[in-house]
Order: structure tokens, then C-alpha cells, then sequence
């Protein structure tokens, strides 16, 4: 897992997506801290990391979209699952390249708030939350991503399809507020929504069952990932 | 050699594993929700709420009436807005100390179902008791009481619930006030007539954001005037003239104009009872129309014999080195007895005030301390100290009640930061004239104002806001020329 995990971190390093993927991301972090906080003479985390989410929603898709579906067209998919690493160990070895990147790019643009701690106090465990919340968000769409990329050799489509999936996560707790829905079904839908579980961290609010939630949501798509790779390995 | 091998037990496995994931998800939810398996990170205000209910509502209890209070969005999502996470907790707090008599309600206004999927009909809301027309949002709140309703809505900001919020000149928040705001609508709705305060307007008043919430609050509708358009209302039981910047027309002499002037208006206001509250800013210019009406309540002000206002400063009873900002004295006398009985020792605070010279019916209310200076244009002209600053008159009428006036001499008393001080009792002196003088009656005393931490960047200019900026801008640049340097130096190996 650990040399999948070196070779992928080389591999952003080496090559353009890992730059592309800073720099639009530092890019991004440092408008929208500005907008939100510096011009609007506003300590506000909350709509800082709001606005981050929907980019990730974005820029994450890009990140994992060349993770398994360049393997397949490359045609070194099969030296990858002849080599001495389980297939759990492949898709964790990538993840977690995709992963540190991500938290990486996101805990260094986290410190934009302490530029603001001569003007005014901030909300440490709003700050906290926001970032967990972030953190956790990031690792659902980096499986989603990976999963997706899995499944086509086509990295447009491998992105297009993650942005689709997350975005249908994203947009399913609207759903209860804008269709008449009986409470069941508001309920279930309020508990799948990736938003709607975010704005609990992002008002200081630790909750066992987001936790729980975040984690089995990657977990599922990492399973089915590796499912994939099972299937792929003895046909 | 096809060496396909398809394992259904492993398929079939993937299956249950999502939907065990999906249950325990379920599962875990609903044990949150039941037994609060969550941890709140953030420093807890205190909401408590006091015993202004208890006075308020004593009738209505004993009556055993009902107050029903309608969120317009379901309970968690309130419970999670930014704002009406505030609301959400005096309400509850309400409830809890009057549980038979205040009932909350929650029903999504964009569906018009409750929690458990009833339909709720908001078609009786969307004009009010004088038929104009509600604007009904998610952030609205609803509060009725046998027929009689009032909706709040916020007007003014996008964050919603605005009316519970002391809002500063830029709409930015800076205390909460849900306790005296609730409290207010709960008695509103116990009460099915109502007055209306008018602002009179094209002068260049000021209505005040705070001043419009304490009318409200004491029971008032609240409109806006234009005397030069028309005649003031029948339903007027007060009107307002806030900080005018330009004088009032009176018919000039020998005019044979038909049309009402603003001078005879207010005139007639007055001869059928009418009640004013004036503040006047006191470095705006003389408003010689203005202070002749002034002038027939016995209020005038105090001036040099160049007829320069003279600025009251104090040095030890003052709150601001300049001396600018007074703590004033409840005048002596049995006429502010009913005004002491609410405030106490309570003090309030006024800022740039001129010094009043009262005669006949005026007497005085708020008066600065001994040792209070006159000054005009920066040179001391007396040193008499005890300036009056505000002070109240009445003026008889043979065929109605006598009109009443309250002026002040500052823009100052209902100011946001004077409100939102829980050590001075601005907001009870003025409560106290609505009831006392006024004869609105029973006004939410006491209430405790909680500073609201809006987060603003204190001394942050906009030159350093773009240094920051462009610093931050920096860094993908950086690593895009990283980048950039990486690979050329890889392909030219």
C-alpha cells in the first residue's frame, strides 16, 4: 500500500494534475477567504467553508478522475493487480495519495484565518468544525471518485459521473424543503444528505451519527471499488 | 480462454452490506436525535428568560388563553439557522415557563406541511389584521392568540429573524433581544386593537431601526408620514418627529394656498389630542417653524444671547473623555414618580445634547448633573449645571384629551448602543413613556439585551485587505511556476 501510495505521490508530482489541482485550489481558497472574510470585514468561517465545499464538489472529481481509469487505458491495470499488493491495499495506496493531497491543500488554507486573529476572535470550535466537516466531506468524494474512475477508462467521464454523484448527494436534502414530503421520507432523505449533515460541524455541533454517516458513505464506495477490482482480477 | 467466474454470494453480499450500512446509519440518527448523542462545541449563550411574561400575560393566563407561536421552517432546521437558532431557544425557553399557555408549532412554508405531513393554510396570513399584505418566508414566525395574529418577517436583512436583533446603521447585528421581542408579539396578540405610530418624513428624518422595534414592541404599527401629501390619520396615537434636517412649511402670510400646510396638520393633530415624541439633533440649524410648535408646548431651547444652542458637557458625569456623553438624572418631582416606579435608580445615557429652556405645561425629565457645562462653539457660556435635556408637556384642548409632547434634545436616547447596554435603562425610559404618558400600558421591562458577537474585523483597512489578498493570490502562482519549472526541467532531461 505504501509504495501505491509513494508512486501516486510522485506521479501529482511529476506530472501536471497535482500542480493544476494546487494551484486551482489555493486559487479558489484565497478569492473566496477574501470575499467572505477580508472585504466583507467578517470573521465568518461558515460561508468560507461552504463555498469550499461546493469546489470540492468540483475540483475533487478532477483529482481522482486519472486514479484508476488511466490505469485501464494505459493498459498497466494488470501489472498493478498481478503485483504483490491486495487489491485493498491498491485502493487504499490511492486514496490516501488522493486523500493527503487533499487535507494537505485544505489544512494549509485553513490557516488564512490566523491573518484575522489581530482584527477580531475567531470561533475555534466553529474553525474546528468546519474543517473535521471538510475533512470528512473530502473523504466521501475522493471514494466516490475513485469508484467512479474504476469504471471507465474515460477520465472525462470518470469526472463528469463523480461530480453527477456528488451532487446528487449534495442536492437531496433540498429535496425535503422544496417538495411536499411525509416525515418519514424527509427524514430519510435529511439522513443521506451529504449538506445537511455538513451544517451540524459548521455550527460547532459533534454529532456521533454524521461521524458514522461520513465514514460509511466512504467506506460503501471504497468496498464497492474494490468489488470492482475482484471482479476484473478472475475475468 | 474466457475465464469468467461469477460469484453471486459475493454480489449478493455487497447488497447487504449497503443496507446494513443504510440501517445502522437510521438507526444511529434516530438514537441522536432521541438522546442527544452530540457534543456542542461552541460556548453556550445564556437565553434565559426573565419574569417579563409574568406581568405581561398575567390576565391572559388567568383567563386560560393560548398563544400559538408557528415557525415557518421545521424544528431541527430552525434549531440549526444561524439566527433562529437564538429564537428557537428563547421560544422554547417561553414555553417551558408557560407551558399551558404558550403552544410552538412548526410547518415548512414552502410546503405547508408540519412535521407529521398535516397541511397547514397560510392563506388567513398573508395580509394582517388591516388587510395589507404579509410577505411570508421560511424565517417567518407566527403568533396568534384567538384570532388575532401577527407575522414577523425580516425585512431588512437575509440572514432572517432581523426584528429580534439590535441591527447598527450597516444592518450588521450587535445584540440579541429575543426575550423583549418575543414577549412583545406574545402580548401583541393578546391585545386585538392596536395604534399606530407615524415617523413623519421629508425632512430628512431618521426612523431608527431601534426606535421602529421599541414602538413595536410597546404595541404600535409603525408608518411612515408624509404631512406634505396628506393629513395625519385617525388611527395615529403618536407621532414621531426623529432628528428633522429641514424646517416644517406653515402657510406664509396673506397665502391663499386651500391645501392644509404640515404646521396646520400638526395643529390639528394636536387640538384633537394628539401625542408627539420629537428628538431634535442639536447642531442641526434652527427650524424656526418646528420650534414655534415647539414652543407652544412651553419647550424651547436654551441659547446665548447670540441665540447660539448651547451643548451641555460634563466631566465627572460622563462616560467619554470629551465629556459629550452624560449620565443623566431623572428630574425631581411627582410627575416623574410613575417613570421612577419602572426605572429605579436606573440611569440613561444621552450623547450631544443641547440644553432645554421649558416654560407654562413643560416640565422637566431628564435633567444633567450639577456640575454639567453649557458650551457654543467650544467656549464654556454657562456653568450652571442641571441642563434640562428632555422633558414633557401637554397642551390643552376645550373639545378633546390635551395633546402631549416628549422632546428631547439629542438624537442620542434610542441610539443602538444606548439600547443594547444592560447597564443603563434607555430602553425602559422610553418603554416607560409609551406607558405612563402615553397610555399604551403594560411594556416588556427588564428585558436583558445579549451582545451578539458579529465577528466584525475591527480596524481593517481595505489597503491591507488587498495586501492580504495579493498575498494569498501569490501562492498559486507560486506553485503553478513550480509546476511549470518541474516538468520543462523533466522533458529536457
Amino acid at each position: 500500500m505504501i509504495a501505491i501510495f509513494k508512486r501516486e505521490m510522485r506521479a501529482y508530482f511529476t506530472g501536471v494534475i497535482g500542480y493544476v489541482f494546487l494551484a486551482s485550489f489555493f486559487a479558489v481558497a484565497g478569492v473566496v477567504f477574501s470575499y467572505t472574510t477580508l472585504f466583507s470585514l467578517r470573521a465568518d468561517v461558515t460561508s468560507y467553508f461552504t463555498f469550499m465545499l461546493l469546489f470540492s464538489a468540483i475540483i475533487l472529481p478532477i483529482l481522482t478522475m486519472k486514479s484508476f481509469s488511466e490505469e485501464r487505458k494505459m493498459r498497466t491495470e494488470q501489472l498493478l493487480m498481478t503485483a504483490p499488493v491486495s487489491i485493498t491495499g491498491m485502493v487504499m495506496g490511492k486514496l490516501l495519495a488522493s486523500y493527503v493531497m487533499y487535507a494537505g491543500a485544505l489544512l494549509f488554507s485553513s490557516l488564512y484565518f490566523l491573518i484575522l486573529i489581530p482584527y477580531a476572535p475567531i470561533k475555534l470550535a466553529v474553525l474546528i468544525g468546519n474543517v473535521v466537516a471538510m475533512l470528512l466531506v473530502g473523504l466521501v468524494f475522493i471514494s466516490i471518485g475513485l469508484f467512479v474512475s474504476a469504471l471507465t477508462e474515460n477520465q472525462l467521464s470518470a469526472a463528469v459521473g463523480t461530480m453527477a454523484i456528488i451532487l446528487a448527494l449534495l442536492a437531496i436534502g433540498l429535496i425535503s424543503s422544496l417538495l411536499p414530503t411525509e416525515y418519514w421520507l424527509r427524514f430519510l432523505l435529511d439522513s443521506l444528505s451529504v449538506f445537511t449533515r455538513f451544517q451540524g460541524f459548521t455550527n460547532g455541533y459533534f454529532d456521533v451519527a454524521s461521524l458514522v454517516y461520513y465514514l460509511s458513505v466512504a467506506g460503501i464506495f471504497l468496498f464497492l471499488t474494490i468489488r470492482v477490482y475482484d471482479r476484473r482480477r478472475y475475468n | 480462454m474466457n475465464n469468467t467466474k461469477r460469484n453471486p454470494s459475493a454480489e449478493a453480499i455487497t447488497v447487504l452490506v449497503i443496507c446494513a450500512v443504510i440501517v445502522l446509519n437510521l438507526i444511529l440518527g434516530t438514537l441522536v436525535k432521541s438522546f442527544g448523542l452530540a457534543v456542542y462545541a461552541e460556548e453556550s449563550v445564556d437565553l434565559s428568560v426573565g419574569d417579563v411574561g409574568d406581568t405581561l400575560f398575567a390576565d391572559a393566563i388567568e383567563k386560560g388563553k393560548r398563544v400559538t407561536v408557528t415557525f415557518c421552517m421545521y424544528e431541527d432546521d430552525v434549531a440549526a439557522h444561524s439566527t433562529g437558532k437564538y429564537v428557537y431557544r428563547t421560544a422554547k425557553e417561553f414555553e417551558e415557563k408557560y407551558p399551558d399557555f404558550i403552544e410552538l408549532n412548526y410547518v415548512n412554508a414552502l410546503t405547508q406541511l408540519d412535521a407529521s405531513g398535516r397541511f397547514f393554510d397560510f392563506e388567513k396570513y398573508k395580509t394582517d389584521m388591516r388587510g395589507k399584505v404579509n410577505k411570508i418566508y421560511t424565517t417567518s414566525i407566527i403568533f396568534e392568540c384567538d384570532g388575532v395574529y401577527r407575522v414577523i418577517t425580516d425585512a431588512v436583512t437575509s440572514a432572517g429573524y432581523a426584528d429580534f436583533f439590535t441591527l447598527d446603521s450597516s444592518f450588521v447585528a450587535t445584540s440579541y433581544n429575543g426575550e423583549e421581542f418575543f414577549a412583545s408579539m406574545v402580548a401583541w396578540v393578546l391585545n386585538p386593537e392596536h395604534g399606530t405610530a407615524y415617523f413623519t418624513k421629508g425632512h430628512g428624518e431618521t426612523a431608527t431601526l431601534t426606535l421602529y422595534n421599541l414602538l413595536t414592541c410597546a404595541g404600535y404599527y409603525v408608518e411612515e408620514l408624509n404631512l406634505k401629501l396628506r393629513e395625519i390619520p385617525d388611527d395615529a396615537d403618536l407621532v414621531i418627529i426623529s432628528n428633522p434636517r429641514s424646517d416644517f412649511e406653515r402657510a406664509a402670510a396673506g397665502s391663499t394656498v386651500r391645501t392644509e400646510t404640515e404646521m396646520e396638520r400638526l395643529h390639528t393633530y394636536a387640538q384633537r389630542g394628539g401625542n408627539f415624541f420629537v428628538a431634535l439633533d442639536p447642531y442641526t440649524k434652527s427650524l424656526p417653524v418646528l420650534e414655534s410648535f415647539l414652543s407652544e408646548f412651553g419647550i424651547g431651547f436654551f441659547e446665548t444671547d447670540e441665540g447660539e444652542r448651547q451643548i451641555v458637557k460634563d466631566f465627572s458625569d460622563a462616560i467619554t473623555t470629551d465629556g459629550f456623553t452624560l449620565v443623566t438624572s431623572l428630574a425631581a418631582g411627582e410627575h416623574t414618580a410613575p417613570v421612577r416606579e419602572v426605572i429605579r435608580d436606573g440611569r440613561v445615557i444621552i450623547k450631544d445634547a443641547a440644553a432645554l429652556a421649558l416654560s407654562g405645561e413643560a416640565k422637566p425629565l431628564l435633567t444633567a448633573s450639577s456640575s454639567a457645562v453649557c458650551q457654543s462653539g467650544g467656549t464654556t457660556t454657562d456653568t450652571a449645571g442641571s441642563y434640562v435635556l428632555a422633558a414633557a408637556s401637554s397642551l390643552a384642548n376645550e373639545d378633546a384629551e390635551s395633546a402631549k409632547m416628549f422632546a428631547i434634545s439629542s438624537i442620542y436616547l434610542a441610539a443602538a448602543d444606548a439600547i443594547i447596554t444592560n447597564g443603563y435603562s434607555n430602553k425602559d425610559f422610553i418603554y416607560s413613556l409609551f406607558d405612563t404618558f402615553f397610555g399604551m400600558g403594560d411594556m416588556p421591562y427588564g428585558c436583558r439585551s445579549v451582545v451578539y458577537d458579529n465577528q466584525i474585523l475591527e480596524n481593517l483597512t481595505m489597503g491591507t485587505a488587498r495586501l492580504y489578498t495579493a498575498a494569498l493570490v501569490a501562492i498559486p502562482v507560486l506553485i503553478a511556476a513550480a509546476g511549470v519549472f518541474v516538468i520543462v526541467r523533466r522533458k529536457n532531461r
